[in-house]
């Protein structure tokens, strides 16, 4: 049975189409990611889902139920992890947690061990009794989980969960999602970090526009591109005519210099880095460092819009 | 619900703002009413009246001396009376400013009918001649308004005694046995027997109290930040907290009550100690109703939480600042109609009682004084009862008003 099922949702914000035919099944267990550009329509697709947005058309269903603004007993089985920090700014960091886990559990004496449970999985131990505004960017990321997962709802919805979050707790935060992922609960993850969503992501939605433009796990994303290998070379110098001598070779896609960077993307091929070397060493360019690496997201991305996924 | 109440409580104890004009405002304004009274509620208070008498043969003999010596006289004497052997001495207190009229009594101005009724020794009964400055009268401090209200005490207490003198010579021509009493006739023409003091309402009117209530009508209003901001804070639109809020497991509507609830606990607590202050601390008179007093407070609080559901409830670009600011803006301006600025305003406020009687029922700032002051100026309790009503009705209607404005709003976001 499909956790999440949505199917044909439309979403239009006066001539603006948010969501075009929107549909999203997501197993038991699974941490899904939905990755796209911002206004891609993530959030939006999140918030009907939750019914915080009205829709034109579609069918929701969570849990095999059908979803309404008025299904407390579903809402209550899902936890949110909104975009921007949603805490009270009155109340200290035990207090945050236990307030909007007490919107779900009624249980005061199972609620303080919910509490205490959360505080220790994002680390907030030493922080219980400050408010938002003495906690640190980092912290605050993580007191915002807190307040989403203390309830141990069985579907979260992660939305850019590590925007503007320092490299060490963005680490914390992915391994954290793992682990809620191992203890049973099925992830909703959205970002427009790709790296994350290969990292910790069973299976992944590619959205631009209100659309899907492609789903399946990282490798089945990356065999859909013409993309085997990108060739990355440090250079101080490459002449074009070294460039177009680079494009004219069979399995070259396209090379690209700029600041002092070479991009070769290639075709699947067992020679292309020997074949790339041979002609920038009889072009007599001098090289740094000089790499191969997979294709990414942000390749598969390319590919599907014509531009970056940071555009 | 009970959770969403006790964060509110929380939250709102926290939240400056809200202290500070639910709280603080009151009872520095209160503070400041203390000080700026104080000189008034002096002045409202009657000094007796100075006044000289010329204490010859002529004065002495006249019933008019006793007149003047009852009226000197008590724990509250109206007149307080300077002997003097003549007239020019007389003037020339008057000149100086030492007192505010001349009294004698000119032997010849003897009434003819009256005194031929009497005996010997009785009482002569002559007219008063009063001497009084002129109205501009620098000594006197030109147009001062204590001066006039002295100078037409004066003036009544001679126009009065020539009335009852005037009657009893009246008396005299027609029924000359009526006057052989002359105890009688002292009693006739003793101003104090002629006067009784009676009392229409519950207590002597003082003009300063009602600038308290006009305050905690005021501060009523105030407490209405309190449920903004509850009210604000579940409000899908409002802030991402509140977004967060709408899509939890609680319904909006618990969530509202719990917020309410705990916003109007708060206002009663917060408008309470107002009035404890007011009445503890000032020593503003309530009667002795301080229990009606705490119900009257206990419904404005009811009323303010309504007024602030609607404010909260709207869906407002600026957020809960532009709420507040609404919220200020209308406590500031209706408080001008309950007359809290001063004896102008409260001028104003009475003028626009008597030519529209209606907008003492609409305007929240002067239902609320006028709930205390039917208190203290009224034996029955009707008024009271009919604006605490009031009160309570206005409250049910922003409630019915904010509900669905409140249930309506969606989230919506690009």
């Amino acid at each position: 049975m499909d956790i999440v099922a949505v199917d044909g949702l439309v979403k239009r914000y006066g001539e603006v189409l948010a969501l075009d035919r929107f549909d999203l099944h997501i197993a038991e267990g699974e941490i899904f990611g939905l990755l796209g550009p911002n206004g891609s329509g993530k959030t939006t697709a999140i918030n009907c889902i939750l019914q915080l947005l009205s829709y034109d058309r579609g069918d929701i269903r969570l849990f095999g139920e059908d979803m309404a603004p008025a299904r407390y007993d579903l809402k209550r089985r899902i936890g949110i992890v909104p975009q921007q920090v949603a805490v009270l700014e009155e109340l200290t960091v035990r207090e945050n947690i236990d307030f909007f886990c007490s919107l779900y559990v009624a249980d005061r004496s199972r609620r303080r061990a919910l509490v205490d449970e959360a505080i220790a999985f994002v680390g907030l131990e030493d922080y219980t009794r400050f408010r938002p505004k003495k906690l640190s960017g980092g912290l605050l990321r993580r007191l915002n989980i807190a307040c989403g997962i203390a309830h141990k709802p069985e579907l979260i919805f992660f939305d850019e969960p590590t925007v503007a979050v320092d490299p060490q707790s963005r680490s914390a935060i992915l391994e954290g999602i793992k682990g809620l992922r191992d203890e049973g609960a099925t992830v909703v993850y959205t970002s427009h970090y790709m790296e994350e969503v290969e990292q910790i992501c069973s299976r992944i939605m590619i959205m631009d526009g209100g659309r899907v433009l492609a789903q399946g796990t990282n490798d089945e994303l990356k065999r859909m591109v013409a993309v085997g290998e990108r060739i990355v070379a440090e250079a101080a110098q490459v002449p074009s005519v070294v460039l177009d001598r680079l494009r004219a070779y069979p399995h070259v896609l396209d090379a690209t210099f700029d600041a002092g960077v070479l991009t070769i993307r290639c075709e699947p091929s067992e020679h292309n880095l020997t074949d790339v070397l041979g002609v920038l060493g009889a072009s007599r360019v001098r090289l740094g460092r000089v790499y191969a690496e997979p294709p990414t997201l942000n390749d598969v991305f390319l590919e599907l819009t014509g531009r970056e996924l940071r555009d | 619900m009970l959770s969403t109440f006790r964060a509110t409580i929380r939250m709102l104890l926290r939240t400056p703002s809200a202290l500070v004009w639910g709280l603080a405002f009151p009872i520095i304004l209160a503070t400041m009413f203390v000080f700026m009274f104080s000189g008034f509620r002096t002045a409202e208070s009657i000094n007796a009246v100075p006044v000289a008498v010329v204490a010859d043969d002529a004065w002495n003999t006249s019933t008019f001396s006793q007149v003047m010596d009852a009226l000197a006289e008590g724990e509250e004497p109206l007149l307080s009376c300077i002997e003097v052997a003549d007239e020019g001495s007389a003037l020339e207190l008057l000149s100086t400013g030492e007192v505010d009229g001349v009294f004698m009594v000119d032997g010849s101005a003897v009434t003819g009918n009256a005194t031929a009724a009497l005996d010997g020794p009785n009482p002569v009964l002559a007219l008063p001649r009063l001497v009084v400055a002129s109205e501009d009268s620098a000594a006197h401090g030109g147009a001062n308004g204590g001066y006039e209200v002295n100078r037409s005490i004066l003036v009544s207490i001679a126009n009065s005694y020539a009335q009852s003198e005037a009657l009893i010579d009246d008396l005299a021509a027609s029924n000359s046995a009526a006057l052989a009493d002359p105890e009688a006739v002292a009693r006739a023409l003793s101003l104090d027997a002629r006067t009784e003091r009676v009392s229409l309402t519950r207590s002597t009117p003082d003009e300063t109290v009602r600038f308290y209530y006009a305050l905690m009508g005021m501060a009523t209003l105030f407490a209405a930040q309190l449920s903004m901001l509850a009210v604000a804070s579940i409000r899908p639109t409002a802030s991402a907290v509140s977004a967060r809020r709408c899509i939890a497991g609680t319904s909006r509507i618990r969530q509202l009550a719990g917020a309410l609830l705990g916003s109007w606990l708060l206002s009663f607590a917060f408008l309470t100690v107002a009035f404890a202050y007011i009445r503890l601390v000032v020593g503003i008179d309530f009667q002795g109703r301080e229990a009606l007093c705490i119900l009257g407070v206990a419904v404005g609080a009811w009323l303010a939480t309504g007024i602030g559901a609607i404010v909260g409830s709207l869906p407002l670009q600026g957020g809960v600042s532009a709420g507040s600011g609404i919220l200020t803006g209308l406590t500031c301006g209706l408080a001008i109609f309950a007359g809290l600025y001063g004896q102008p305003t409260m001028e104003l406020a009475d003028a626009i009682a008597r030519a529209v009687p209606l907008s003492t029922w609409v305007n929240p700032a002067k239902l609320i004084c006028d709930l205390f002051y039917s208190l203290y100026y009224y034996e029955s309790l009707a008024p009271y009862l009919a604006r605490l009503a009031a009160c309570a009705a206005w409250g049910v209607a922003f409630f019915a008003f904010a509900a669905p404005m409140f249930r309506r709003q969606r989230y919506a976001h690009l």
